[in-house]
């Protein structure tokens, strides 16, 4: 006999079956595979990884928006965890960061995409400049407010995945400098140090326990 | 490192999620202490010690003995 915690897990697996299902057959219907199939694999990876960030943010955000959403949908959560104003507020905030990092990582295949080239490429960059700086005040916000178990596994997750990324780039920098492999280009580098923080920091949370 | 924080808890008859709104933290800090996953910070442990009322090596165990002083 499944336990009500197993229950509920196949529960929402299922139910992320079919809207997986849904969404893939809509996404053929209006031809994105055929737009992803013309895209660079660097545009394809990145938009991968905006696209989880992307349901992660929307996720938070649902969570955040009643106390009995988030019993209902935090993993993690057990009868008696203190559930004020305050930890919806950075739920929330959290949320917000991660559709605006969705957003930064999406617009710029997208803009070369549309043929926002050149001249015209400056008001996207003003605009990605601007998505920049609110992303930094926010995560700085977060980062204020955030408990210290928090603040210690992101601390770990900074240092790892930046051991990791310099790591990796002194590696392909030096066989590239050595002619054995090709120059890549700064949106791949961009998109895999990503990648690497996204997976370490992770990492880090389940270590320290977070999800418990 | 080790500690009594469960027990010491447990003594108290408080949950986790009381201790953690006790000392303005998260559950999941109280339960990543109790289970070695993270080592508290000064601050949060001297709290520790306040709220249950012992000195903090009665929370926190450490079997370190130090060398013997040069001129002891």
């Amino acid at each position: 006999m499944a336990s009500s915690g197993t229950r509920r897990r196949l529960v929402r697996a299922a139910v992320g079956a079919v809207f997986g299902l849904v969404l893939g057959f809509a996404a053929g219907q209006f031809g994105l595979f055929d737009w992803i199939e013309q895209m660079p694999g660097e545009d394809i990876a990145s938009t991968a990884l905006a696209a989880l960030l992307l349901l992660l943010g929307l996720f938070a955000l649902v969570a955040a928006s009643s106390s009995t959403l988030y019993r209902r949908m935090a993993e993690n959560y057990q009868e008696g965890d203190p559930l004020d104003g305050t930890v919806l507020r950075y739920l929330r905030l959290n949320g917000i960061g991660l559709l605006l990092g969705a957003a930064l990582l999406l617009a710029p295949p997208l803009a070369v995409r549309f043929g926002y080239t050149g001249d015209a490429a400056i008001p996207v960059a003003i605009g990605l400049a601007a998505l920049l700086a609110l992303q930094v005040w926010l995560n700085a916000r977060i980062r204020r407010g955030s408990d210290e178990l928090t603040r210690a596994a992101l601390a770990e997750a900074s240092i790892g995945s930046f051991w990791l990324s310099q790591l990796g780039l002194f590696g392909w920098a030096a066989l590239a400098r050595l002619g054995l492999v090709g120059e890549v280009s700064l949106w791949t580098l961009m998109t895999l140090s990503t990648a690497i923080y996204m997976v370490v920091s992770i990492i880090a949370a389940i270590r320290r326990g977070m999800f418990a | 490192m080790k500690n009594r924080l469960r027990v010491l808890r447990a003594e108290a008859g408080l949950s986790q999620g009381d201790l953690a709104g006790l000392l303005g933290v998260s559950r999941q800090t109280i339960n990543a202490v109790e289970t070695d996953k993270y080592d508290p910070s000064l601050p949060l442990a001297m709290r520790l010690s306040k709220i249950f009322g012992v000195p903090i090596d009665v929370i926190f165990l450490d079997d370190w003995t130090p060398p013997e002083l040069p001129n002891g």
